[in-house]
C-alpha cells in the first residue's frame, strides 16, 4: 500500500501511521498523545483557511497545522 | 495536614471536583487551559485535608508553562495523595498520564468522571477492570451531579489507605531491555522518558505504555462515543468554508449587541431612576436628621452617585459574563481559536492567542493569567503586551454611556471600539514578531478540540455569580475609594477650603493643567481630563468621575463635539489599563517591559485619538 502524508489522506478515511518525521519537543508531545507508528487516525475536517486540519485519534479531536501533518506519513487502511 | 493533588488531562473535571469538596467557585470551562495556576482549598468534610487543583496536563513531560506548574509542584511539594481524574468517555488518552503517575505515586486514587454519560452498567464494568489491572482504588463519579463523591471523601479520611508505606511500581510498564533505567537516581515525578536520550528508546517506552493501556481496555466494550458523533456533525458546520466565519462574527456580534445595546436599552432607564431615587432619598433623609451639608454631599453626590453610576451597568456586565461563560462551556471558544489559527500564524502567533484576547474582553486580569496556556515564551510575551489593548468589561459601561450620549442613533459605536482594540492588538503582535516572525511557530501547534456539549446551567450560574462578585468587590473598594477621593478633589480648592463651585476645585485645577495636552484631540477641557485621570483606578471610575463632576455623566455630550467624543472613547480604549491589570502585567513581564508597554499605550492612544478626531471633524 502506498504511503501518504496526512494532508493527502482522504477525509474520513482511516490511516495507520507508518512514519513521523517531526523532531524536538513537539515530537515528544505528539508521541505521548498517541501519534505513534501503528496508531490509526483519520482527518475529519480541513478548516476554512485550509489550515489547521482536524484529526481524530483515540476518540479525541486534535487540530494540527498543515506543516506538521506533512511530516506524518500514513498507510490507508483497507477493510 | 494531608495534601491531595488533583491531576488529570485538561477538561476532565478536576476543578468541578475541587469546587465540590472545597465549596469554592473556581472557573471551569470546556477547553484546555482554564486552570492556569495551582489553587488550594481545605475540604469541607475535613479541614485537615488540603486539596490542590492543578492545571490539566497530558503527561509529566512539560510542553506548556501550565504543564511546568504541575511538574514543579509534584517535584517540590510531593503531595501525600494524588487524585487522578479521568474523563470516562475518553479513557485511553487519560490513562497515559495514569501510567506515569502510578510509577511515582504509590497513593493514587483513580476517579472516573462523567460516568452519568455512560450506559447503565457501563461504569461498573470499567471500574472492575481498572481496579483489577491497575492495583489502585477506582471510583466512578459524576462531579457535576455529585454522584459517589462520598466514596472519595471516605478514602481521604481512611487511615488504612493513608498510612501504610508504598513502593514504586514503574517497572511493570517498561519493556524488558529498559529495566536498567529503573536503577537511575532520578527524582520523584520525573518521567522515565526524560532520562532516555535516544529517541527510539523513548518511543519504545511510550509505545509500551499505550500497548499496556490497550491491554487494560481490550475486554471492555468499544461503545462509539455519542459525543463524538454530535461533535463531528456540529464541527462540519462550525468549520464549513461558507458558514464558519459568518457564525464566528455572528457570535461576536450577538455577544456585544445583547450586552451593550439590548440590555442597555432595557435596563438603563430603570436603573438610572433607582439611582436618582436613592440619591435624593438619602440626601433628604440626612438633611432631615440635621447632618452636615458636607457629609450629605459626600454621601449623596460622592458615594451614591459614584458607586451607583457604575452599578447601573451591572445587568450589561452580567449578560456579557454569561455569554462568554456559555461560549467557553459549550466548546465553541476552542473552535474559535482553531478557526483563527491561520490568521494568527501570519503574525507569528497561534490561534491559542485568541483566548486571552477574548477572555480579556471580560477582564484583563484573567486574560493576562490565561497566557500561561501558551507553550512558547515569546508568544506569551507578545500576547501579554497586546492583551491590554482589548477593551475589558469595565470599559463597556464607559463606551455604552459615551456612545449613547454622542451617537444615540448609532448602535455600532460601542462595537467599533472592540474592532479598533482587536486590530491594534493584532497590529502590535505583527510588529513585536516582525524580526522573529517564525519564532512562535518553532515549537509547532496542537490543540485539543473538546466535545461540544451543553454546559450545566448550575455551573454557568455559579461562575457568572463569582465574576459578578468580583465586579461588585471592585465597585465596593476601588470605585468607592475613587468616589470619595474624587468628591474631595471636586469639592475643595487647592488651599483645602470648600470650593465655591467645581470650577475652583482641585480636580478642575489639575484637569486645567493637563487639558492643553489633550486639546488637539478634541477633549481639552478639565472635566474630560479629570475623568481620564480617575480611570487609572479602574476604567469604570471614569463614569464615577463624570457623575461627580457633571452630576449627570451623559451631560458630557454638551461639552464635546461628536468627533471629540469619539476621540475621547478611543483614548480610553487604548491607554493604560487599571491598577489591577498593571500589577498582573508587572508580575508576568517585569518592571522594565511594563514601563515600555505603558509608554507605548499612551502614545498609541494619543495618536489614534488624534486621527479619530481629525477624521470625524
Amino acid at each position: 500500500m502506498k504511503g501518504l502524508c496526512l494532508t493527502e489522506l482522504p477525509l474520513n478515511k482511516v490511516g495507520v501511521i507508518d512514519k513521523i518525521l517531526i523532531e524536538g519537543r513537539l515530537a515528544v508531545k505528539l508521541e505521548e498523545l498517541g501519534f505513534l507508528v501503528g496508531s490509526s487516525l483519520s482527518v475529519k475536517l480541513i478548516t476554512p483557511l485550509n489550515d489547521p486540519l482536524i484529526i481524530l485519534l483515540n476518540d479525541s479531536f486534535w487540530a494540527l497545522r498543515r506543516e506538521t501533518c506533512e511530516k506524518i506519513f500514513v498507510t490507508l487502511e483497507t477493510i | 495536614m494531608t495534601s491531595v493533588a488533583l491531576i488529570g488531562n485538561p477538561n476532565c473535571g478536576k476543578t468541578t471536583v475541587f469546587n465540590y469538596f472545597t465549596r469554592s467557585n473556581q472557573e471551569v470551562g470546556n477547553r484546555a487551559g482554564v486552570t492556569v495556576e495551582k489553587k488550594e482549598g481545605l475540604c469541607t468534610f475535613d479541614k485537615s485535608v488540603k486539596l490542590i487543583d492543578l492545571p490539566g496536563i497530558y503527561s509529566l513531560n512539560p510542553f506548556s508553562l501550565e504543564e511546568s506548574v504541575v511538574k514543579n509542584y509534584l517535584i517540590q511539594e510531593s503531595p501525600d495523595v494524588i487524585i487522578n481524574v479521568l474523563d470516562v468517555t475518553n479513557l485511553k488518552k487519560g490513562l497515559f498520564l495514569t501510567t506515569q503517575l502510578l510509577e511515582f505515586c504509590p497513593r493514587l486514587i483513580l476517579v472516573l468522571n462523567m460516568c452519568d454519560e455512560l450506559e447503565e452498567g457501563g461504569a461498573s464494568r470499567i471500574v472492575a477492570r481498572l481496579t483489577e489491572t491497575l492495583d489502585a482504588p477506582v471510583i466512578d463519579i459524576s462531579a457535576v451531579k455529585g454522584t459517589n463523591m462520598d466514596k472519595i471523601e471516605k478514602l481521604l479520611t481512611d487511615n488504612d489507605f493513608l498510612t501504610p508505606p508504598c513502593e514504586r511500581r514503574y517497572v511493570r510498564f517498561l519493556p524488558e531491555d529498559e529495566r536498567e533505567i529503573s536503577k537511575l537516581p532520578f527524582s520523584r515525578f520525573e518521567s522515565i522518558e526524560r532520562y532516555v536520550k535516544n529517541p527510539e528508546g523513548r518511543k519504545r517506552i511510550t509505545a509500551q505504555r499505550y500497548s499496556y493501556i490497550d491491554g487494560v481496555l481490550a475486554p471492555l466494550p468499544d461503545n462509539k462515543n455519542k459525543k463524538i458523533l454530535l461533535t463531528e456533525k456540529l464541527d462540519r458546520i462550525f468549520f464549513n468554508r461558507f458558514t464558519a466565519f459568518p457564525i464566528f462574527f455572528l457570535v461576536l456580534f450577538i455577544i456585544f449587541y445583547l450586552s451593550v445595546q439590548v440590555t442597555g436599552r432595557l435596563f438603563r432607564q430603570g436603573t438610572e431612576a433607582v439611582l436618582l431615587l436613592c440619591k435624593t432619598g438619602a440626601a433628604e433623609f440626612l438633611f432631615s436628621k440635621d447632618v452636615s451639608p458636607i457629609l450629605v454631599g459626600l454621601i449623596s453626590d460622592g458615594i451614591i452617585a459614584g458607586v451607583g453610576s457604575v452599578l447601573t451597568f451591572l445587568p450589561q456586565i452580567a449578560i456579557l459574563f454569561t455569554l462568554i461563560t456559555v461560549l467557553e462551556g459549550c466548546g465553541y471558544m476552542a473552535r474559535m481559536a482553531v478557526l483563527t489559527d491561520r490568521i494568527f500564524k501570519n503574525i507569528g502567533l497561534s490561534g491559542k492567542a485568541l483566548l486571552p484576547l477574548l477572555i480579556g474582553c471580560g477582564c484583563t486580569v484573567p486574560g493576562i493569567l490565561s497566557t500561561n496556556a501558551l507553550e512558547n515564551p515569546k508568544e506569551k510575551e507578545v500576547v501579554l503586551m497586546v492583551t491590554p489593548f482589548v477593551p475589558c468589561s469595565a470599559k463597556l459601561p464607559v463606551f455604552a454611556l459615551l456612545g449613547g450620549s454622542f451617537f444615540p442613533e448609532n448602535p455600532f459605536i460601542a462595537p467599533s471600539m472592540y474592532i479598533i482594540g482587536i486590530l491594534t492588538a493584532l497590529f502590535y503582535s505583527f510588529i513585536f514578531n516582525f524580526q522573529e516572525s517564525r519564532r512562535a511557530e518553532k515549537d509547532g501547534f496542537f490543540y485539543e478540540l473538546p466535545y461540544i456539549r451543553l454546559p450545566p446551567l448550575k455551573s454557568i450560574f455559579t461562575q457568572v455569580i463569582k465574576k459578578l462578585q468580583g465586579f461588585l468587590l471592585r465597585t465596593g473598594t476601588t470605585v468607592f475609594l475613587a468616589s470619595v477621593l474624587l468628591w474631595f478633589l471636586s469639592n475643595f480648592d487647592i488651599s483645602f477650603h470648600s470650593a465655591r463651585s467645581i470650577d475652583t476645585s482641585i480636580l478642575a485645577s489639575l484637569g486645567r493643567f493637563l487639558a492643553p495636552v489633550f486639546a488637539p484631540l478634541g477633549f481639552g477641557n478639565y472635566q474630560s481630563v479629570s475623568a481620564l485621570l480617575a480611570g487609572f483606578f479602574g476604567k469604570e471610575t471614569i463614569i464615577t468621575a463624570l457623575a461627580v463632576i457633571l452630576k449627570n455623566p451623559a451631560d458630557i455630550a454638551g461639552l464635546l463635539t461628536p468627533g471629540g467624543g469619539y476621540a475621547f472613547m478611543v483614548f480610553i480604549l487604548l491607554s493604560s489599563p487599571c491598577i489591577a491589570a498593571l500589577s498582573a502585567l508587572r508580575r508576568e513581564l517585569g518592571t522594565k517591559k511594563l514601563i515600555f508597554l505603558m509608554i507605548l499605550q499612551q502614545l498609541t492612544a494619543y495618536f489614534a485619538a488624534f486621527i479619530a478626531f481629525l477624521t470625524l471633524s
